[in-house]
C-alpha cells in the first residue's frame, strides 16, 4: 500500500482543521475543527509508524498519547467555553475582544 | 605602613572624619581638624629627626582592592623639609580657622577639606611614584574648587572657583600627558628612575619636562595660566594662605625641584621658563602696585614671587627656588592670615575701608609689618636671604656657570632686581593704606582679634625672622636639602648672598621705597577696573582667543543639536506614533484573524524555506 | 511488494482511498454546515472514517481507542457543550466569520504544501499492511515496558485537567 495515501488523508484533515478553525464563530465548532486538526497528525503517526514497523510502536503509542492529551483538552476548552457563556452570555469566537486596543 | 605614607594619611583620616561627622560639635570638629596636620607635622618632625635615612626610595605599594596602590614614597631632604613647612602652616591655618570662621555655619566640611588639601599636598611632596603624584596633584585641585568655593552663596565665589579649576585643569592636560611620556618612554613609574632615564635622552627629556610645565604653571599661576589665582581670593582668607604658601602653588614649583634632573637635561625648556618667570615677576608686580582690596595685592605678590621660585629652578638652583619656596611659604602665609585678621576686624577687604590701624591691632601691625618686610627682602628676614639666593644663582646663570645660556641670567637678573623695587613700592603702598593715616571706610570699633587668631600670626613671624639664617652657615640648608638626594645637584654653598647681589638689591630696594614714599597712594585707590588691575588684559585675552571662539562653537553646536539631532530624535517618536496609529487598526481582538496572519507568514517562510533548498 | 505508483492502486489502496474520502467529505460537512447540531454529527461520521482507517493500516488498538474515546467521550461532552451554551437547534447563518477568503487562502495552502512535500517525499514508497494487527496485547507491551513513563507524566496532566475542568466551570455561587 502507498504510504502518501494516509499521509495526504492527514494533510487534507489537518487543512480541513485549518479552515474550520479560523473561520467558525462558534467556539465549539472551533473546538470540533481542533479536534479534526489532531486526528489529521495522529493519520500520519499511525502511518510512520506502521512504515517503519519497528518494536517501540513509537507512532501508536504517541497516537494514543494525543487521543488522551485530545480528551483532556476537550474537557478544559469546554470548562472555559461555559465560563466564557456564563460571563458573556455568548460564545461566538470574534466576540471576546477585551484585547484590542482601541484607538486613542 | 612607612612613616611618610603615614605622614600622608593622617590628615586624610582626620578629613574623612571630619566629613563623615558632619553634625558634630564644632568643638570636636576644631579638634579633629586641628589634629590631623599636627600629627602629620609630628610624624615629619620625627622623619626629620632621623636623618640620615638609610633608604631614600621606600616602595611600600600596599594591595588595595583591585591592584597594588603605586604607594611608593622617597624621603629626601627635599621631601621633609617641604613637609615639614607644610604641616606646620596647615596646623597654624587650622587653628586660626577656629577663630576666623566662627559664625561658619559649613565649619566641619571646610576643615575637612582643609585637612584634605593638605594630605593631597604631602602626598605630592613625598610621592615616589608618578602615579601617586598625579593622585594628589588632582585631590589638590579638587580641594582648591571646594575651598576657593567655600562661600558658594556669593556668585563671585562660584566664578573663581570654576576658574580655578578650568585653568588648573588647563595645565594639567599637559601635566598629564606628560606624566604618560615620561613612564612610556623610561618604562617606570619610580620617579628616581624614571626621572634618571629620561636626563640620559634630551629629547625624551625636552618633551616630558615641557609638558609637565604646563602643569606646573597652571598649579603654581605662572604667565599665561596665572590668571585664576586673584580670582581666588573669593575663598576664606585661611584658604588663601594655604593655597598661597603651603599646599597648591607650592605643588608647581615642588614637582619641577623632584623632576629637576629631566629638566636641567633640557636647556630649552628652562629657558622658556625663564622668560615665563620674567614675564609673569615684572607684570604681576607692576599689577599688585594698582590694586584696590588687599588680599589681590598679595594674591599678584604670589604670583610674583612665585616667579622667583621658577627663575631659579631656570637658572639651574634649585635649593635657591626651594629656599625661597621655604621661606616666602612663612612670610605669606603670615601675611594673608594678616590681612584675613584685618578682614575680620573690618568686615571688608578693600583698602578704601582700612587705614590708620596701627594702635587698635598691635599684634597684627607688628606680624604684618615682619611679613611686608620679608616679603620686600629686608636685612636680616628671611626674604632677603632666599631672594638673594635667587639672585645669586642669576648671577651664576650670567657668568655662564649653569646650562642655560648667559643671557638667559643677565635677563633674570635684571628683572628680578627691578622687580625688587616693584615689590618694595607695593609693599609700601599696602602697608601704608592699612596702618598708617586716616581711618577710611564706616567707623566701627576696631579690636584686636582673639587669640587663636593672632597666635598663629606670632609663630609665622618666628621662621619669617630666624629662617633666612640657615643660609649663612655655609651649606647648612644645601645639605638638608640634598640630604640623601638621589641626584647630588648643585655645589653645597651657593645660597649664601654675594656681594654683587645684595649691592643690587639694596640699591632696587632704595628706589622703590623711595617711589613708595613718594606715591599719593590713598587719593587714588581706584576701583580696580583699569588696564592694569585687571591684570594686563589677560583674562581678556582668554575671552578673545578661548571663551568666544568656544562660545561659536558652541552655538553651531547647539544648532546642530536641535536642528539636526533633535529632530532625527523627535522625527523617529512622531514616526513610531504614527506607524503604531496604522498597526493599532490590526490589533482588533480578533484571535482568529491573528491566527490566519500568523499561519499565512508561516506558510510563506516555509515555502521560501523550500525554494531556497531546492534551488 | 513490488515498486507501483500511485496511479495502479490494489485492494488495500481502494479500501482505503474509500474511507478517506468519507473521513474527508465529512470532514469538510463539519467546518461548513450551517447546523452546529449536524456538525457534530459529521464529525462522528469523520472520525469513524478515520478509526476505519487505522484498521486498515493494522493499527487495531488506535482505531478501537478512536471509537471509544472520540466517538463515545469526546462527542458526547461536544453536545454537552452546545447543549449548556444553549446553541442553537437547526440552521443559523451566523456559524461562519467574516473572514473566509483568508482562512480559505491560508487552509488551501496549507494543504498544498504539506502536500506537494508529502507526495514529493513518499510518493512511490510503499508501506507492508499485510502483517499482523498490533493488539491490545502488542500495544499494552509497547506502552508498559517502553512507554511507562511518558503515560505516567500523561496520567498526572489527566488528572491536573480533571481539576482544572472541574474548578473552571464551578459556578461562582458555590464558591
Amino acid at each position: 500500500m502507498h504510504l502518501s495515501l494516509p499521509l495526504l488523508l492527514s494533510v487534507a484533515l489537518f487543512g480541513i482543521g485549518v479552515y474550520g478553525l479560523l473561520v467558525r464563530r462558534n467556539a465549539i465548532l472551533v473546538l470540533m475543527s481542533v479536534e479534526l486538526m489532531l486526528n489529521g497528525v495522529n493519520v500520519s503517526l499511525v502511518a510512520f509508524d506502521v512504515f517503519w514497523a519497528e518494536a517501540l510502536r513509537a507512532g501508536q503509542s504517541l497516537a494514543i498519547f494525543v487521543i488522551t492529551i485530545a480528551a483532556a483538552e476537550i474537557g478544559l476548552g469546554l470548562a472555559i467555553l461555559l465560563l466564557l457563556y456564563r460571563m458573556r452570555g455568548s460564545i461566538a469566537v470574534d466576540e471576546a475582544t477585551d484585547l484590542r486596543e482601541d484607538p486613542a | 605602613m612607612t612613616a611618610p605614607l603615614v605622614m600622608v594619611v593622617l590628615p586624610a583620616v582626620a578629613a574623612v572624619v571630619g566629613l563623615l561627622l558632619g553634625g558634630m560639635s564644632r568643638a570636636a570638629a576644631a579638634t579633629i581638624a586641628v589634629a590631623g596636620p599636627l600629627a602629620a607635622l609630628v610624624v615629619a618632625a620625627l622623619l626629620a629627626a632621623e636623618q640620615p635615612w638609610d633608604a631614600p626610595i621606600v616602595d611600600a605599594g600596599f594591595h588595595g582592592v583591585l591592584q597594588p596602590f603605586p604607594a611608593a614614597t622617597v624621603v629626601d631632604g627635599l621631601a621633609v623639609s617641604v613637609a615639614l613647612m607644610v604641616c606646620f602652616v596647615a596646623t597654624l591655618v587650622q587653628i586660626y580657622s577656629i577663630g576666623y570662621m566662627k559664625d561658619e555655619p559649613r565649619y566641619s566640611s571646610y576643615a575637612a577639606f582643609i585637612s584634605l588639601f593638605t594630605a593631597a599636598m604631602l602626598a605630592v611632596v613625598v610621592a615616589g611614584d608618578l602615579l601617586f603624584l598625579v593622585v594628589g596633584w588632582e585631590v589638590m585641585g579638587l580641594c582648591s574648587y571646594l575651598l576657593i568655593g567655600q562661600n558658594w552663596e556669593q556668585h563671585e565665589a562660584r566664578r573663581a572657583a570654576v576658574k580655578a579649576f578650568l585653568v588648573t585643569k588647563v595645565g594639567d592636560i599637559g601635566f598629564i600627558v606628560g606624566v604618560v611620556v615620561l613612564i612610556g618612554t623610561t618604562g617606570t613609574t619610580l620617579i628616581p628612575n624614571a626621572v634618571q632615564a629620561a636626563s640620559s635622552d634630551s629629547t625624551v627629556a625636552t618633551v616630558a619636562s615641557g609638558l609637565i610645565l604646563l602643569g606646573v604653571l597652571g598649579k603654581s599661576a605662572q604667565f599665561p595660566l596665572h590668571a585664576w589665582l586673584p580670582d581666588a581670593m573669593a575663598g576664606p582668607s585661611p584658604v588663601s594662605a594655604l593655597i598661597h604658601a603651603a599646599t597648591m602653588v607650592a605643588a608647581g614649583v615642588y614637582v619641577v625641584a623632584r623632576l629637576y634632573p629631566m629638566f636641567l637635561a633640557s636647556p630649552e625648556v628652562l629657558t622658556a621658563m625663564a622668560v615665563i618667570a620674567c614675564i609673569t615677576m615684572l607684570g604681576a608686580a607692576v599689577i599688585a602696585l594698582v590694586q584696590s582690596d588687599m588680599k589681590r595685592v598679595l594674591a599678584w605678590s604670589t604670583v610674583s614671587q612665585l616667579a622667583y621660585m621658577v627663575a631659579a629652578l631656570a637658572v639651574g638652583s634649585r635649593d635657591a627656588a626651594v629656599f625661597h619656596l621655604l621661606s616666602h611659604a612663612f612670610f605669606k602665609a603670615l601675611l594673608f592670615l594678616a590681612a584675613g585678621a584685618v578682614i575680620h576686624a573690618v568686615g571688608s577687604s578693600a583698602l578704601r575701608d582700612t587705614g590708620g590701624l596701627r594702635q587698635s591691632m598691635p599684634v597684627t601691625f607688628m606680624t604684618m609689618s615682619i611679613g611686608l618686610l620679608a616679603l620686600v627682602g629686608v636685612f636680616p628676614l628671611s626674604g632677603f636671604f632666599s631672594k638673594e639666593s635667587v639672585l645669586v644663582a642669576a648671577e651664576h646663570a650670567a657668568e655662564g656657570d649653569e646650562v642655560v645660556a648667559p643671557w638667559v641670567g643677565w635677563l633674570v637678573l635684571v628683572v628680578a632686581v627691578v622687580t625688587i623695587a616693584v615689590t618694595a613700592a607695593y609693599a609700601l603702598r599696602l602697608w601704608m593704606l592699612t596702618w598708617v593715616g586716616p581711618r577710611r571706610g564706616e567707623a566701627r570699633p576696631i579690636h584686636e582679634t582673639p587669640p587663636v587668631m593672632y597666635v598663629p600670626l606670632v609663630l609665622l613671624a618666628v621662621p619669617t625672622l630666624l629662617f633666612g639664617f640657615t643660609a649663612l652657615d655655609v651649606g647648612a640648608l644645601p645639605t638638608w636639602i640634598q640630604a640623601n638626594a638621589t641626584q647630588p645637584l648643585a655645589t653645597p654653598g651657593a645660597l649664601t648672598p654675594g656681594l654683587l647681589t645684595i649691592a643690587l638689591s639694596v640699591t632696587a630696594l632704595l628706589v622703590g621705597v623711595g617711589v613708595g614714599l613718594r606715591g599719593r597712594w590713598s587719593s587714588g585707590i581706584g576701583d580696580g577696573r583699569s588696564f592694569l588691575a585687571r591684570g594686563l588684559g589677560v583674562d581678556a585675552a582668554y575671552d578673545w582667543l578661548a571663551v568666544r571662539p568656544l562660545l561659536v562653537l558652541v552655538r553651531w553646536v547647539t544648532e546642530f543639536d536641535s536642528g539636526v539631532i533633535q529632530r532625527t530624535v523627535s522625527g523617529v517618536g512622531v514616526g513610531t506614533v504614527a506607524s503604531g496609529r496604522q498597526l493599532q487598526r490590526t490589533q482588533r481582538g480578533d484571535v482568529q484573524r491573528y491566527v490566519s496572519a500568523a499561519l499565512t507568514a508561516l506558510i510563506v517562510a516555509v515555502v521560501i524555506t523550500l525554494v531556497a533548498v531546492a534551488t | 511488494m513490488s515498486d507501483q505508483s500511485l496511479l495502479s492502486p490494489t485492494g488495500v489502496d481502494l479500501v482505503f482511498a474509500l474511507l478517506a474520502l468519507v473521513a474527508v467529505a465529512s470532514a469538510l460537512m463539519v467546518v461548513s454546515t450551517t447546523q452546529i447540531v449536524h456538525a457534530a454529527l459529521w464529525l462522528v461520521v469523520s472520525l469513524g472514517a478515520v478509526a476505519g482507517c487505522y484498521l486498515v493500516l493494522t493499527a487495531e488498538f488506535v482505531a478501537w481507542m478512536q471509537v471509544l474515546i472520540y466517538l463515545g467521550a469526546v462527542v458526547v461532552l461536544l453536545m454537552f457543550g452546545m447543549m449548556l451554551t444553549r446553541a442553537p437547534i437547526g440552521p443559523s447563518d451566523d456559524l461562519t466569520g467574516t473572514n473566509r477568503l483568508v482562512a480559505l487562502f491560508a487552509a488551501v495552502a496549507l494543504t498544498a504544501v504539506l502536500g506537494v512535500l508529502v507526495v514529493d517525499a513518499f510518493g512511490s514508497t510503499m508501506i507492508d499492511v499485510s502483517g499482523e494487527p498490533s493488539s491490545a496485547s502488542v500495544m499494552g507491551e509497547a506502552l508498559f515496558r517502553h512507554w511507562v513513563l511518558p503515560f505516567e507524566a500523561l496520567s498526572v496532566l489527566l488528572l491536573s485537567a480533571l481539576v482544572g475542568a472541574i474548578a473552571l466551570s464551578k459556578s461562582d455561587e458555590e464558591a
